[in-house]
């Protein structure tokens, strides 16, 4: 594969955490996103997105943030994401409007203790 | 009896109107005349009609437009107004019946070697006075009557109306036609200056005599003009070309920009009486130095790096055509990496019920936002107002000054796959260009949106090339992303958000359609 992108799994409980790395474009959003929502059972309390190590996000990857959303929220499960304030996402993140949407913690330990 | 050939005349005369009213738009001066000629005819039962247009230059009538003695019109027919009968017409205003044709009263030969008898003829007039002469003749002897004048007249009146209905339209179109083909459609290159033109008429298609022109002499003069000749329509068109051909031909002989604008004006006085003009004729050379000269034009307008516009004012000297004033002076400006000259028209800033300095200061708050492109700037300015009461000319050269130009060119499959790898050779030009971590990130996303819309949208699965071509100078930074297919509009409402990102990201996005595919073109200002 030309883009090379990383899903890590680790289950907490009943919190799923989910890091992302590498790049996420129009050819590797869906995987990442149905890789993801797989692994949530229906007793899980919630779910965190790591977007620490993610070095590139497009609209694709971004919609695949949105979709996975609404989808977790229609289980009444929540959703947290974790991004770094020096992470470069942060721009095209804004833009899109995510911020208003989905609470984003600036690390780790922020986001465990958000759950 | 009467009353039928009264409703017959009636119906002519509807028949002339329906003529009138409907062939303006499509038929040529020429071919209408024809038309209502033969209709005239019939009208009035007369053997000949014809139709004779004042030329105003010569003060003659020339034959243009004739039924039963056509040879009037393609022999060239041109009688002087005041003498003869047609002659006599146009100089009085008044209608002429000849009951007898003799050669005292009529001076064209081929009626005589026709052999018509009589003779009416009334002016042809508009608002601007009369314009031409209608006759009509036969080839018995007739007593015209007071009802055949008056109708002639009603039919002149109607002729009249169509010739300066078509003569405008041709006017206007001729006009068009050599002020686009006057404007330069490339631009010379001088290393380190980028140079944008823009030409738009008036509302209505109305073009006028404004004017740019851009010229290099030698290896390093890089001359630009901008003039706006007085007046509109085909004269001023016509004023403006002679001007052009003018500045020019001076060009070549004077030294500087004061000297061409003072034989300019030496030519105007002594050649084109009666042209006023003002223009603006700069001399840009390398190290960034613009010499220039004006003749009561507007004020040159300089763009620093950091986007501040600023008005350079000086005492201002008389338009050309005015007064023998002697030479103009030659004045500097200095224009340092980064900033640009914005040369202009008064179309560009007059608009109607504002006083002129709320049109600078409208045009300097206009350029000073980042990067824009000569149509958004001319939107920008226009914004309360889009239909121009004016033509406009705008001229703006960017100088970039010693910086190298850094090229990136890229040619890849329609492929979401080659996306990956694009990004990546992106990224490390980016960087070797000085761009910051968030700029290149930036950049890369708008990119890669751009990229793959052309991917997705213009080409079926496995098939076409997109091309990607980047160039960064003087901390700007343009790419262009091509592909050769026909664009499709977005299926479904989520590409907005591709869209929002590369406005975002970037300072300008532009989309081109063309038949042959898309170009989305995308700026950046990289520098702090």
């Amino acid at each position: 594969m030309s883009v090379r992108s990383e899903t890590r799994i680790t289950r907490d409980g009943s919190w799923v955490v989910v890091a992302w790395s590498g790049e996420i474009d129009m050819t590797n959003a869906s995987p990442l996103e149905s890789d993801t929502l797989s692994v949530m059972l229906n007793t899980d309390a919630g779910l965190t997105v790591d977007l620490t190590d993610v070095g590139y996000i497009d609209s694709a990857g971004i919609r695949s943030i949105l979709n996975i959303r609404r989808l977790v929220a229609e289980r009444q499960q929540r959703l947290l994401l974790i991004l770094p304030e020096t992470s470069l996402l942060n721009k095209a993140l804004e833009i899109a409007g995510i911020p208003a949407l989905i609470p984003i913690h600036r690390s780790t330990a922020a986001a465990r203790e958000a759950r | 009896m009467v009353t039928s050939q009264s409703s017959v005349a009636e119906e002519h005369l509807r028949r002339i109107q329906t003529v009138t009213d409907a062939g303006l738009a499509h038929l040529t001066v020429e071919a209408l005349l024809d038309e209502l000629l033969s209709r005239i005819r019939e009208l009035l039962h007369a053997d000949t009609a014809a139709v004779l247009l004042l030329d105003e230059n010569h003060n003659e009538l020339v034959a243009t437009a004739a039924k039963g003695i056509e040879e009037e019109v393609e022999q060239g027919v041109r009688l002087p107004v005041g003498a003869g009968f047609a002659g006599r017409i146009a100089a009085n205003g008044q209608p002429v019946i000849l009951e007898r044709v003799d050669h005292g009263k009529v001076l064209n030969p081929l009626l005589l070697r026709r052999g018509i008898r009589s003779m009416l003829g009334v002016p042809l007039t508009t608002g601007d006075g009369v314009i031409g002469v209608l006759h009509v003749g036969t080839l018995y002897p007739r007593r015209f009557t007071e009802e055949d004048v008056e109708l002639l007249q009603l039919v002149a009146d109607r002729v009249a109306l169509a010739v300066e209905a078509g003569r405008q339209h041709e006017h206007r179109v001729i006009a068009e036609t050599l002020q686009r083909s006057l404007l330069p459609d490339r631009f010379p290159h001088l290393e380190g200056v980028e140079i944008a033109g823009h030409y738009q008429p008036a509302h209505g298609g109305m073009v006028g005599g404004d004017w740019y022109d851009v010229f290099l002499l030698g290896l390093e003069s890089l001359y630009v003009v901008v003039g706006d000749v007085a007046g509109r329509g085909l004269p001023a068109a016509v004023a403006m070309a002679r001007l052009r051909s003018a500045v020019r031909a001076m060009a070549l002989v004077e030294e500087t920009p004061g000297g061409i604008i003072s034989r300019v004006n030496d030519f105007l006085l002594q050649f084109d009486q009666g042209v006023m003009a003002t223009m603006l004729v700069g001399v840009l050379t390398p190290d960034g130095t613009v010499r220039y000269a004006s003749a009561g034009h507007m004020p040159p307008l300089v763009v620093d790096r950091q986007n501040r516009a600023r008005l350079i004012e000086e005492v201002a000297e008389p338009p050309l055509g005015g007064s023998s004033s002697g030479r103009y002076r030659d004045r500097t400006l200095t224009l340092d990496a980064g900033s640009s000259l914005v040369l202009y028209t008064d179309g560009l800033v007059e608009r109607r019920g504002f006083p002129l300095d709320e049109g600078l200061e409208a045009l300097c708050r206009a350029v000073e936002t980042p990067w824009i492109n000569l149509d958004s700037l001319c939107a920008r300015v226009f914004q309360p107002e889009p239909q121009l009461a004016d033509d406009l000319a705008l001229l703006t050269l960017r100088y970039t000054g010693s910086h190298p130009t850094e090229t990136l060119h890229a040619t890849i499959d329609a492929d979401l796959r080659e996306l990956g790898p694009l990004r990546r050779k992106l990224g490390r030009w980016l960087s070797s260009c000085g761009a910051d971590e968030q700029q290149a990130q930036d950049v890369l996303v708008a990119v890669g949106e751009a990229t793959a819309n052309a991917i997705e949208h213009a080409h079926g699965p496995g098939r076409g090339t997109v091309e990607v071509d980047a160039l960064a100078s003087g901390g700007m930074l343009e790419i262009r992303i091509r592909d050769r297919g026909a664009w499709r509009e977005a299926r479904g409402t989520d590409r907005g958000l591709g869209r929002s990102l590369m406005a975002a990201l970037m300072d300008e996005v532009t989309f081109e359609s063309r038949e042959d595919g898309t170009i989305v073109t995308m700026r950046k200002r990289l520098t702090a």
